[in-house]
């Protein structure tokens, strides 16, 4: 859904959320989480 | 500041609820997986089926104050997160192979759906906006292709309002329906995985009903979905120059922006980290830099994980029996007529490509 909040559509949030999470474990900041 | 804290505010106890469920969900699901002897009641007790029946209790029974609903309502934004994720796990090349051959069956099914949903609707008399929402909900991606296509062809409140609970009592009765029908016709988790990502409608629960059938159907129900979700924007926009055409909406004017603005970034996320993790792997030199890759991939595969178990919480915590109860016939009639027709209809077309399918 594609909604518009200070100019940045939800949708590039969900990328950019993703995009730090990846780079938080590559750099090992963030433990694996046990599933 | 101000701003951003209130959002955090409205946001913070829906989002709570649904990480407490999940997690709770996930530690019931855990132990009755090492409680229940029998095989198949065992695999009736998966994440995913504790989730979303859980978070269908909860949502049906148990008056939840109004300052849940925004957080509740977020779910999609950890759905599209997990997705992003998912594309560590795959190699472009493999991503491309799915993707080339989903894309062309993805035209035929949407081209189907469309002529049949517009001459299902004429028949049971639906305005027509209503029945070109429910046709576009139908051929790609649930909710949100509905929600993008009504402002294009300025559908009326309620005929969107109506066009997304036909998507929606869909969408949960294909988490029952599909993975029985799968069992009973013995499919195997690739031709699964595919049909469920053509024929389900939503995202939530087209990846959800994958889940349910299997791990490894999940992944080829994915991108199955993804290639449904890249082509919304054409389709928007082909509906949207139809009725500008017939004067009942405006028209549009930039056509290349158009197709930009609903072209789901996720997709393109996915996409992106599937390029850096096949481009990582293809540089890593030796054992230890190659098992170093994997843990981080497994690392962001349970991080995707966890992304769809608060999504299938929030799935559950959405579905409103109350609200399906008050769907009208004619709109039931007619999404009943099309998604049956579209699930045989995909069905078949898997069958006839399925050896061609990449091995993921």
């Amino acid at each position: 859904m594609e909604q518009k909040r200070s100019g940045i559509g939800l949708d590039w949030w969900t990328v950019i959320v993703a995009f730090a999470l990846a780079a938080l474990v590559l750099a090992g900041v963030l433990p694996n989480l046990p599933w | 500041m101000k701003k951003l804290f209130q959002v955090v505010l409205d946001y913070l106890p829906g989002v709570a609820l649904i990480v407490v469920l999940a997690i709770g969900g996930k530690i019931l699901s855990n132990w009755l997986q090492t409680v229940i002897a029998v095989a198949w009641v065992r695999s009736l007790a998966s994440n995913v089926i504790i989730a979303i029946i859980g978070g269908m209790l909860i949502g049906n029974l148990v008056p939840l104050p109004r300052f849940f609903a925004r957080g509740i309502n977020s779910y999609e934004f950890f759905l599209k997160v997990g997705i992003v994720l998912m594309g560590a796990r795959f190699l472009i090349t493999d991503v491309a192979r799915l993707g080339g051959i989903g894309l062309a069956i993805v035209v035929v099914e949407i081209l189907f759906s469309i002529v049949f949903v517009s001459l299902f609707s004429r028949l049971f008399q639906l305005p027509q906006k209503m029945g070109s929402l429910i046709s576009v909900g139908v051929g790609i991606c649930g909710v949100s292709a509905i929600i993008g296509a009504a402002g294009s062809i300025e559908a009326r409140k309620e005929e969107t309002g109506y066009a997304i609970a036909v998507i929606l009592v869909f969408g949960a009765l294909a988490l029952i329906a599909y993975p029985l029908l799968g069992r009973l016709m013995g499919m195997s988790d690739k031709a699964f995985g595919v049909w469920a990502g053509l024929a389900v409608d939503n995202t939530a629960e087209a990846v959800a009903t994958g889940a349910i059938y299997s791990k490894a159907a999940l992944a080829y129900t994915t991108l199955a979905k993804l290639c449904r979700n890249a082509l919304m924007g054409f389709v928007i926009l082909g509906f949207a120059i139809y009725y500008s055409r017939r004067g009942l909406a405006k028209e549009v004017t930039r056509k290349g922006l158009f197709l930009w603005q609903k072209f789901p970034k996720f997709v393109l996320g996915f996409l992106c980290l599937s390029v850096l993790f096949s481009i990582l792997f293809a540089a890593a030199r030796g054992a230890e830099a190659r098992s170093f890759l994997a843990a981080k991939t497994t690392g962001l595969k349970n991080l995707s994980e966890w992304a769809f178990q608060l999504t299938f919480i929030g799935v559950g915590l959405r579905t409103s029996f109350r609200d399906m109860a008050r769907t009208g016939i004619s709109p039931l009639v007619v999404g009943v007529a099309a998604e049956a027709a579209v699930a045989a209809f995909t069905l078949g077309m898997v069958f006839v490509v399925q050896g061609a399918l990449p091995t993921l």
